[in-house]
């Protein structure tokens, strides 16, 4: 089945697939983007298999079955994969958290001790600057 | 106060972690892939047969090839599917320790012929001979597909209920039967 | 010769370099006032130069075996030819793993006599210090370029001709990304060696903080060029229309740079307020950890990637050995003595320390977030052997939820206040601003006919942010000139300090990044075709006529030269677009070159597939062609980035003054 054949949903969805899944003899391409042997291959059995009604979720399944979870570019949403997809937010929360604790014990220190860094008023820079210009102009 | 000091040791602890994995990696290659067919049933399909009689080649047409055969029916002993092609390099290094096989007739040896110009397997093995008991074709690379095939030459092991229990990527070992074979063989029963 | 005279400067440089670095550390424990450092921090000055000398000598050297196409040398050998234009035989030098280490070796070199000929004020005991510390990991990378990657190891027989350039890296974007990219890389060594050397001492003034910022701002500003060069080269010259591919060396280049972004924001509050102080320490260590991460990333092989360098084990091994030593090092002087580095001001939840703040916490998500993705397939199969891919949909998919906040919290920084920030100062111009950002949405969506969230997310965002730091910068430069009302435009932009600047431009630059992303990746076309000559066909607002296909003869190439009449819809305007195949001679690579048409900011792109081989339709050609609006915006954007960060060096803070005292 070649993928000129295909009318225009199916080549949208053909696309869509062909770019999620990953070429197994290049170093790190779709096989959209592959023009390997067997990614050209694989991608004639995934224009044949859309011709065929199959969903992409399908073809997916097919080409994983087959070649393993390395084909599929996303990875699963399992349990083995939480840390993966888990991580990022994990790190966030506690960053978060982190901050306020910051923010919360500086704001505990004014309270008990003045640092050097307070004695100045801090005023924003234009006013300062326009304080400044004031000074010298008078 | 022991937490304040965990935080502060805590880089140096992430970093020891990644070291480890990366050190390991190095050693790791990123091309090999395991097979995911391991435990799984040979697909069940029926392929044409290239009829060989050791002779040199004539050109081969297509309607020649009148045996078909079925995966199914190898049932009933273990057997090894060797994935080739004549432009393969590595398949060279490999082929004498299949002729060794054959002579040795441990088991039986099936040799799919891997999107190849059907007159040069002949030739091919005309040249380097035949250790197969029997020759599939896969012009279009289809079973290929079916069997996780990304490479040549690609060797798997069939029980004798055609369950896939070992796969060889690249040139299969001088003593792959009593190394890799046996072993998964005996772990499968 | 040549290389003779090249190896024995780069030991001589190792043991100089060595030595300077003993003896700083060493000599300068002995000392503990201003003055009686002085001696020594004129010799070690003296010591920097001669090293750096030593090193150039070497540089310059190889790239005289190049041009002279010395194939005695190995690296010449492998990676030149009498064939190649002189112009690609300099860039050969830094084209192979060698040589490009040598650059490296070459810029951190640079960098330290940098820091060790400028006047910035701090003690000189700390001088002394951070150009010890420099010295000390320039042994490192020397060692490992004599033992593990010398670029001039001598290749007997010496063969008549050489093999060639990769034709990849035979284009003058591909010679100037990796100078860019190190220059980046490398300059983070500069904030490292600041940290040790504060942690070193112990003690902490606000100025190391203030001495760090400009030093960080141009790392950044380079490393952002480098990234954009390299993602405008693959966009260019791969074919496949794609801009970044979330490849593990592309990660391995956005890791520090998402890391120095949160730096330069976190000594701003070190430097204004004197909070964070250790958190900024910590990350001024982890960004050029980094740096050396992404060099062993890419040069090891432990990642399977499009850019591989060839590779073998005990190459990364020496890598990641050096990555410990000089990390680990510094992490445990950081556990050691950061405690001793004190508190600094206090703020509350709306000033503008905890805006920059959350920066921080966004890009610390974000790090992980390529971190994890890149490392995790390794991980995993080191642990359990199961092989994983994680890609695109992965990266994509924790990215925007990561940036957009990012870019609405940048639209409330200009307007906020150090320390605290009435919620009320952010409602008018915040209001303006998000009206503003909806209209031109509104606009938009209307002129295209489309919708999709993603990017309407993207674009309100983007637009909000822009005009609510276009709106600040209007205000406080009429503000600036309140006190002497007859005063012009220029005088008042004058009066803004050139940091501000810096973050107006740095910030719109993101704003136009995002823009052209969320545009380029909704409205973006594509066709494939197979045409034959004075065939057409559409893309976009674009029509393309095929005219045919010339071959042409270079000096190390074979090029189907295809030619394509690019018309608009009235027909009026038309480019010629001349996509090409190139076979290389030597190597027998096959490379596409893609014709592009931009104006400012779209592009049409037009790429030769194969040549169809049917007798039926002869001379007819594969075509691939995309429609890409607004792309440009995302390299714009990392322009406008990267000028922003380069203008705050200039501020007039960080200009010494007459009488040595501090502003």
């Amino acid at each position: 089945m070649n993928v000129n054949d295909l009318n225009q949903t199916e080549k949208e969805q053909y696309k869509e697939v062909a770019s999620e899944l990953r070429c197994l003899v290049c170093q790190n391409q779709s096989l959209a983007d592959s023009h390997a042997s067997l990614a050209v291959d694989l991608k004639e059995k995934i224009a044949e298999q859309i011709r065929a009604g199959k969903t992409s979720e399908e073809i997916k399944s097919y080409m994983q079955d087959r070649y393993g979870e390395f084909v599929i570019y996303k990875p699963a949403f399992s349990m083995e994969n939480a840390v993966l997809w888990l991580g990022p937010f994990v790190v966030l929360i506690i960053a978060v958290v982190l901050a306020r604790r910051l923010i919360k014990s500086g704001q505990n220190q004014s309270e008990t001790r003045k640092s050097s860094a307070d004695t100045q008023p801090d005023l924003d820079w234009p006013e300062r600057l326009y304080a400044e210009e004031k000074k010298k102009r008078q | 106060m022991i937490k304040k000091r965990l935080r502060l040791y805590l880089p140096i602890l992430v970093l020891l972690f990644l070291g480890v994995f990366l050190l390991r990696g190095l050693w790791l290659d990123p091309k090999k892939l395991p097979s995911a067919l391991i435990g799984k049933p040979a697909p069940a399909v029926v392929l044409p047969v290239l009829s060989f009689t050791g002779s040199e080649v004539a050109a081969v047409q297509l309607a020649d090839i009148q045996t078909l055969q079925n995966i199914d029916a190898l049932k009933g002993q273990p057997w090894v599917l060797n994935v080739f092609a004549s432009w393969c390099q590595a398949c060279l290094v490999e082929h004498p320790h299949f002729i060794a096989l054959a002579k040795q007739r441990k088991i039986k040896l099936v040799g799919l012929a891997y999107k190849d110009d059907l007159a040069n397997t002949r030739r091919w093995l005309a040249q380097y001979g035949n250790p197969y008991d029997l020759i599939l074709i896969d012009q279009q690379g289809q079973y290929g597909i079916e069997l996780g095939v990304y490479g040549v030459p690609e060797t798997f092991l069939m029980s004798a209920n055609n369950t896939i229990i070992h796969k060889q990527v690249g040139p299969i070992p001088a003593d792959y039967f009593d190394s890799m074979a046996l072993p998964a063989i005996e772990a499968s029963r | 010769m040549i290389s003779f005279i090249s190896q024995f400067s780069l030991a001589l440089a190792t043991v100089l370099a060595l030595f300077g670095a003993v003896a700083g550390f060493v000599a300068v424990r002995g000392v503990y006032v201003h003055e009686p450092a002085v001696p020594l921090l004129v010799s070690l000055q003296r010591n920097v130069l001669l090293v750096t000398s030593l090193v150039s000598v070497a540089f310059l050297g190889l790239i005289c075996s190049f041009v002279l196409s010395d194939f005695s040398v190995r690296n010449v050998a492998e990676n030149s030819n009498l064939a190649l234009p002189v112009f690609y035989k300099v860039a050969a030098s830094w084209g192979s793993h060698e040589g490009s280490f040598l650059l490296w070796v070459l810029m951190f070199a640079g960098w330290t006599q940098a820091v060790a000929w400028s006047g910035f004020e701090v003690s000189a005991c700390f001088k002394v210090r951070v150009l010890a510390t420099l010295q000390l990991v320039l042994v490192g990378f020397l060692l490992y370029l004599l033992t593990a990657s010398n670029p001039f190891e001598y290749l007997n027989p010496t063969p008549v001709d050489g093999r060639d350039l990769n034709p990849l890296l035979q284009d003058i974007i591909m010679i100037i990304h990796p100078p860019m990219l190190y220059m980046g890389y490398v300059g983070f060594a500069v904030t490292f060696a600041f940290a040790v050397a504060g942690l070193l001492e112990g003690r902490f003034d606000m100025t190391w903080a203030r001495w760090s910022r400009p030093w960080t701002n141009v790392a950044w500003a380079f490393l952002t060029v480098g990234i954009a060069l390299g993602s405008w080269w693959a966009y260019r010259e791969l074919g496949w229309g794609g801009w970044w591919f979330w490849d593990p060396v592309e990660n391995a280049s956005l890791m520090p740079w998402l890391a120095g972004t949160a730096l330069i924001h976190s000594l701003a509050v070190s430097e204004k307020r004197g909070a964070l102080r250790s958190w900024t320490l910590l990350l001024a260590l982890t960004t050029f950890a980094l740096s050396l991460l992404g060099t062993f990333l890419v040069r090891s092989g432990v990642l399977t990637s499009v850019h591989a360098f060839a590779t073998d084990p005990e190459r990364g091994v020496f890598i990641l050995a050096l990555l410990f030593i000089v990390v680990g090092a510094s992490y445990i002087l950081y556990a050691l003595k950061t405690g001793e580095v004190g508190q600094g001001g206090s703020f509350k939840a709306t000033g503008r320390e905890s805006l920059l703040l959350s920066n921080n916490v966004l890009m610390s998500a974000a790090l992980v977030a390529v971190m994890l993705g890149t490392l995790y397939p390794l991980v995993v199969e080191v642990i359990g052997g199961r092989k994983m891919s994680v890609g695109q949909p992965y990266f994509e998919a924790m990215f925007a939820p990561i940036l957009l906040p990012a870019v609405l919290l940048m639209a409330l920084g200009p307007d906020s206040r150090w320390r605290e920030t009435r919620l009320a100062q952010y409602i008018k111009p915040g209001a303006v601003a998000l009206g503003v950002a909806v209209l031109v949405l509104l606009g938009a969506a209307l002129f295209n006919g489309h919708f999709s969230l993603l990017w309407a997310v993207g674009v309100v965002c983007a637009v909000f942010m822009a005009v609510a730091t276009l709106a600040h910068a209007a205000v406080a430069t009429r503000k600036a000139g309140a006190a002497a009302p007859e005063s012009g435009l220029l005088y008042r932009i004058r009066r803004l300090s050139l940091s501000y600047w810096g973050m107006v431009l740095a910030h719109l630059g993101v704003a136009v990044f995002v823009v052209g992303v969320s545009w380029v990746k909704t409205f973006e076309t594509e066709t494939d075709a197979v045409l034959k000559p004075g065939e057409t066909t559409e893309i976009g607002p674009w029509r393309v006529t095929f005219i045919g296909v010339d071959s042409v003869q270079r000096q190390n190439h074979v090029a189907a030269l295809g030619v394509f009449e690019l018309t608009r819809g009235d027909g009026t305007l038309i480019h010629l677009l001349e996509p090409e195949k190139r076979r290389y001679q030597s190597s027998e690579q096959i490379m596409t070159e893609s014709a592009i048409h931009s104006d400012w900011f779209s592009d049409v792109y037009v790429s030769l597939g194969d040549a169809v081989q049917s007798s039926t339709s002869s001379g007819a050609w594969g075509v691939r062609l995309y429609y890409k609006p607004l792309i440009n915006l995302i390299w714009w954007g990392c322009a406008l980035m990267a000028l922003g960060g380069l203008v705050t060096v200039f501020d007039r803070r960080y200009r010494p003054r007459k009488n040595g005292a501090m502003a």
